[in-house]
């Protein structure tokens, strides 16, 4: 018996659970155990004393017992089931309900009757039409229905709705039409007419209003109100219609449909840096919102209005849908970017905001239509139809919108560019949460605008591009213009502008049939009709192209900053950061080495890694370096540094932290929620074959007692195993052995139902994990990527960790990662059974038995010694100064007998106080206080430790660094070299080798690990 | 009493209890049991005055329930009460949009009639610093010391009453002990 064990006994015996055999063992153990006997004394003082304290509180005054009676009789007069808190909370009085649930259920009837008022043709017309807009027939059912009929009912209808208060909101509906529309009024189970949500019978509603002969969209609602209206004030009552809309839920009824049918699934973007995931999806095209349906025969309609609207500017203030004119927003932008203090050194900068002045107006003359033939844009889109109206319309509106469209990229473009900027400058200064914070914001803007616009959405195929509302502008918020691509039939050509420096071109060439001939060699296709028109020297490209090849340029051209960036930052080699400008740095520890992996399996076949994909902070962490486990504490921190031998002007500083073994928390029993990926992919080899063979090895080193749970992920999610004890392994086994991976699988509704499931058996004291076993998740919304973040985060807050398996290596791995992240889990990437091994059986303490939580680390550097620092690796995981104390802020997960390990590189003062170990203030000669902030799993306590590395320690040369550490400058280097390639001051492979065959011969002769590293090296020169 | 009667009769089925039985077992139960979960109540929420009508309902709740046709039998009468308490309270709680938050007052308010047992100087503080540690712990560790050392609740009961398993119970306890005795010690 132990004494962990023990001591809960302990509990439970001053709690009155203990039989008499457990008191008898209870007993015993106390007889022999002087350090239980104390614990106990200690634990029965608190018990006492808390009882004491507890219950010394003064009563609550009781009930007189008179009242006894009154409870009697309370009971027996609620004859009824005691009503819903709603009912108190409304105190509605019955018969009022009454009365208004008979006259909504008349009215729903009355809706349904409608149709049978009209002809039979007309009701078989309408039943074959169905639901979903199909327009054409529309035309011809509108003919049908005598309009005095319908008005007579629809009037009554509205009458009676208007009474009950249930009529639809919209200041359109209140005013009645004279006569009514020919337009069809295909009434779709009449819940339109009563929907108290106006959404639903907005849009139709409104859209009706608009028609003047047939074409709605979608089913309009049941009372067909026709449209005799101008469209200024329609123009008003639709703005006011989405302001109002945006108080009221987001649901629209039946535009489900739409959407699914017209929602394109945006790729899960690939960025450097998490922020800049964010402005790339930004930039990443834009969607068609085409919106209302026009008049089909009255293609003088559009016209007509304009003439009126003629003279009128089209301003923030009364467009109906924010077309922001050229002047307003790029004033906006001015000002914003002007108020930004640029960094020095900074080199785009220097030119964007001249570049931007001067473009804009060179390129607003040259592609700016007038303001009369914007207001046309407008008001044709506004009511450009679907399919049934836009042949009509379509040239004109078409050549219109690619101006428009022009424009509104532009701006796109520019915010996305200004606000990238803003990024940058961020991270540089305050780190990256700050970026990512306002990213965010932004981004959540922009998908609230675009969930507004997408409420407009009827037909593909209208190229209309709609920008988001004043709401979102008037929040003072740099508005983020956000759209999507439609997906437009490939025919359909696009243009779109570029802004791009002429430095970045400057390899390319910056005429037009440079660009073509690059771009061609990108395997951009240039079809009849693609062309482009080079303005470079202003820094603005003009590209004509199908959408999917304009995305592609997009991403060409982001590869080509980025790499120009990067060689102008990186001319003297990677940059410092001042001591006196940054004095601390904060970051997330991480335990990861998936990318360490990833990247030995394609240099194994000869390939070289993206290096946006090479973290070097993962493949440090992948050996190890044999740090002694502390014996009492949670942790214990070695820091040590020595001159870097690869660029000996400079010092290395290491820092390594290492976990306590599992301890008396072994006790702990385990949940975990697996969730396997089943799809089709998972067939290849090393991948549901490798699971089959390395989750019974998972199984093995579980405790019997431990629940384990099986969801299969295909199309749908399959429990296989329900919280079954690990005890059933065989059985368990026997399933998974039994699983045929095919089809497609949903890995996002898989994640979603693993977690609830989790946190619906959520046992607190356990270690409560999910485990995600896929090979890749390809093509994730950033809509189903934020919810499933958010899931994770939520139920990480609830104490339920994750641990996710990569397979096969093709899947999305910044995905995969940041949902490691976000659970404080880790990630880890299998190719075969010996790396299957390795986590499930030697690591299986510290991957699956967490220690401490939240662990953060911050160095404050000493400026008098340390005049400039880099930390090499933890891009991704910058934390700001303020948030090391911030315990809610999420950061990474330590199990038990982990270590990590985390290098800078410093540039020390050429004048060095003389290292002193006698000198009496210690703190003046140190190099720098690294502090380590952690949340122990076990108490969930957050803990803070601080520790000090003194002058005096600094090594006078590399060699006389521990074995350690010279191999972890090594595997930094390597890691560097992959990472920032054609970067100067980088040592080549063969140096790096040297050093690491140095240390093999010394301590790591029998490393496997690290004889690998070797190999891989080789392979690179 | 007569209206009472007849509605009594109206409701009497086949399994209710006659009247005079269910008022003296009622009379019985609440001298017994309102105390304790004036306490418990008034602990979850704050207001008195909601807690009594809480603990009022709970009764009459229980009136009633003894009263239906097929009367269900309650194991466990007292985490029966405590669990209908809670629930309540919890409902009061959500109606007015506050989290559930035990708060336990450092300072203990005098009140003529209560028990004061011989109070050293350093024991009072002892017992202040107890509850300023207590209400460190998460509230459902704290309602779980609550149960356990206030009102004296088996695992079995306080895992009915709020709904969690009974070995958490065990596992929760001792964690919150154990915190609180190192608490005690620094």
């Amino acid at each position: 018996m132990t004494c962990e064990k023990i001591s809960k006994m302990m509990t439970d015996l001053l709690a009155g659970e203990l039989s008499a055999e457990e008191k008898a063992i209870l007993d015993a153990h106390l007889a022999s155990c002087e350090n239980c006997r104390k614990e106990f004394a200690d634990l029965e003082k608190v018990w006492k004393l808390t009882e004491e304290s507890l219950r010394c509180e003064p009563f609550q005054k009781q009930m007189n017992p008179e009242n006894y009676e009154n409870i009697y009789r309370q009971a027996y007069t609620r004859t009824e089931k005691p009503a819903s808190k709603k009912f108190f909370s409304f105190k509605v009085d019955h018969l009022v309900m009454k009365i208004a649930a008979m006259l909504a259920i008349t009215a729903v009837l009355a809706a349904l009757l409608l149709p049978a008022f009209s002809t039979a043709r007309e009701k078989a017309r309408r039943i074959t039409c169905g639901v979903t807009s199909t327009l054409g027939s529309s035309e011809e059912v509108s003919v049908q229905i005598s309009a005095s009929e319908v008005t007579t009912k629809s009037e009554d209808l509205l009458k009676d709705l208007d009474q009950n208060g249930i009529a639809p909101n919209g200041p359109g509906a209140k005013t009645l039409p004279e006569t009514l529309p020919t337009s069809s009024t295909r009434i779709s189970a009449g819940k339109y007419a009563v929907s108290k949500s106006g959404a639903a019978g907005y849009d139709r509603r409104d859209m009706d209003k608009t028609v003047q002969t047939a074409v709605p969209a979608n089913t309009p609602s049941a009372p067909p109100p026709p449209l005799v209206q101008p469209a200024k004030p329609l123009a008003k009552a639709l703005k006011e219609e989405m302001l109002e809309k945006d108080t009221r839920s987001r649901g629209v009824a039946g535009s489900k449909t739409v959407r699914a049918e017209y929602k394109k699934s945006d790729g899960y973007v690939q960025g450097k840096t998490a922020e800049h995931a964010k402005m790339k999806q930004m930039l990443e095209g834009v969607e068609d919102v085409p919106a209302i349906p026009a008049p089909a025969a009255a293609p003088a309609y559009g016209y007509v209005n304009a003439k009126s609207e003629e003279s009128k500017p089209v301003t923030a203030e009364n467009s109906d849908f924010l077309t922001l004119p050229g002047s307003v927003s790029i004033a906006e932008r001015k000002s914003a970017m002007a108020s930004r203090t640029p960094k020095a050194g900074e080199s785009l900068k220097n030119n964007e905001p001249v570049l931007a002045d001067k473009a804009m107006d060179v390129l607003e003359q040259e592609i700016a239509p007038s303001e009369r033939q914007l207001n046309e844009s407008v008001r044709l889109r506004t009511f450009a139809s679907t399919t049934a109206g836009q042949n009509i319309l379509e040239d004109k509106a078409q050549k219109l919108d690619s101006l428009e469209r022009k424009k509104s990229l532009l701006k796109i473009r520019e915010s996305g560019a200004a606000a990238k900027e803003a990024a940058d400058e961020d991270i540089d200064r305050n780190g990256l949460v700050d970026a990512k914070q306002e990213a965010m914001q932004e981004e959540q803007e922009g998908e609230v605008a675009l969930e507004k616009l997408e409420v407009m959405k009827t037909a593909p195929s209208s190229s209309a591009l709609k920008l988001p509302m004043k709401k979102a502008l008037s929040d003072g918020k740099e508005s983020l213009q956000l759209a999507q691509q439609e997906a437009v039939p490939h025919d359909v050509m696009e243009s779109r502008i570029y802004p791009i420096n002429k430095e970045v071109l400057r390899d390319v060439g910056g005429s037009d049939a440079e660009l073509v001939k690059y771009l061609k060699s990108k395997k951009i296709s240039f079809d009849e009709g693609a062309k482009i028109i080079s303005h470079s020297d202003i820094g603005r490209i003009v590209i004509t192209n199908t959408p999917e090849e304009l995305q592609k340029v997009e991403k060409i051209f982001t590869e080509l900053e980025d790499a120009y960036q990067r060689s102008k930052e990186f001319k003297n080699g990677i940059p410092f950061s001042d001591t006196k400008q940054k004095q601390f740095s904060t970051f997330s520890i991480d335990v990861d080495t998936a990318s360490y992996t990833m990247a030995r399996k394609l240099l194994v076949n000869g390939i070289k890694p993206d290096p946006t994909a090479v973290r070097p902070e993962e493949f440090i962490n992948y050996f190890d370096y044999h740090y002694r486990s502390p014996s009492n504490s949670t942790f214990a921190v070695y820091l040590e540094t020595a001159p870097s031998v690869f660029r000996p002007e400079n010092y290395t500083l290491r820092i390594g932290v290492k976990a306590r073994d599992i301890g008396p928390d072994g006790s702990r029993p385990s949940v975990f929620t697996i969730i396997i990926d089943a799809s089709g992919s998972m067939s290849q080899a090393n991948r549901m074959d490798l699971v089959k063979k390395s989750l019974p090895q998972l199984f093995d080193q579980m405790k019997p007692a431990d629940k384990i749970a099986i969801f299969l992920c295909t199309h749908r999610v399959m429990n296989l195993v329900d919280y079954v004890p690990a005890s059933n392994k065989k059985t368990i086994s026997k399933l998974v052995e039994g699983i045929m991976p095919a089809g497609v699988a949903d890995i996002e509704k898989g994640l979603i139902a693993a977690y609830d499931s989790a946190l619906k058996h959520y046992e607190s004291g356990a270690y409560n994990r999910v485990i995600l076993i896929t090979d890749g998740i390809s093509n994730i919304g950033s809509k189903s990527a934020e919810t499933i973040l958010a899931k994770v985060s939520a139920a990480r807050n609830m104490g339920v960790t994750n641990t996710v398996v990569a397979l096969g290596g093709d899947g999305d791995d910044k995905f995969l990662e940041a949902i490691a992240n976000k659970g404080d889990g880790n990630y880890v990437f299998i190719d075969n059974e010996e790396a299957a091994n390795e986590v499930f059986v030697k690591e299986f303490e510290g991957r699956f038995r967490e220690i401490a939580r939240d662990v953060k680390i911050q160095v404050e550097f000493n400026p008098v010694i340390v005049n400039q620092h880099r930390q090499i690796g933890y891009q991704n995981r910058q934390l700001s100064k303020a948030d090391f104390r911030n315990d809610k802020v999420d950061a990474g997960e330590v199990g038990a007998g982990q270590s990590v390990t985390a290098l800078y590189e410093l540039k020390l003062n050429r004048k060095l106080p003389k290292a002193d170990a006698s000198i009496e203030n210690p703190m003046s000669q140190s190099v720098c206080i690294v502090r380590l902030r952690y949340r122990r799993a076990d108490t969930m306590d957050v803990e803070e430790k601080e520790f000090m590395l003194p002058l005096y320690e600094a090594k006078t040369n590399f060699a006389n660094a521990s074995c350690g550490f010279r191999l972890a400058s090594s595997v930094a280097e390597f890691a560097e070299f992959l990472r920032f390639p054609d970067v100067s001051g980088i040592a080549n492979p063969g140096n790096i080798m040297k050093q690491v065959q140095g240390v093999i011969s010394e301590d790591y002769k029998n490393d496997g690990k690290v004889s690998e590293l070797n190999t891989l090296i080789k392979n690179v020169k | 009493m007569r209206t009472e009667k007849e509605k009594n009769s109206g409701n009497t089925g086949k399994g209710a209890v006659p009247k005079q039985d269910l008022m003296t077992e009622i009379t019985e139960i609440i001298k017994e049991r309102e105390a304790p979960l004036l306490r418990y109540a008034g602990r979850l929420i704050r207001d008195a005055d909601t807690a009594r009508d809480v603990v009022q309902e709970v009764f009459i709740r229980y009136v009633r329930i003894s009263q239906e046709q097929d009367r269900p039998r309650i194991e466990n009468l007292p985490a029966w009460l405590y669990r209908v308490t809670r629930n309540l309270c919890l409902d009061h709680l959500k109606s007015k949009k506050v989290q559930l938050e035990i708060p336990i007052d450092e300072k203990i308010a005098d009140f003529p009639g209560t028990e004061r047992p011989d109070k050293t100087l350093e024991k009072e503080e002892n017992m202040m610093m107890l509850r300023k540690k207590i209400m460190e712990l998460d509230p459902r560790d704290r309602e779980i010391v609550l149960l356990k050392l206030e009102h004296g609740r088996s695992y079995k009961e306080i895992a009915v009453i709020m709904n969690i398993s009974v070995t958490n119970v065990g596992f929760i306890l001792h964690t919150a002990m154990k915190k609180l005795v190192r608490d005690f010690n620094v």
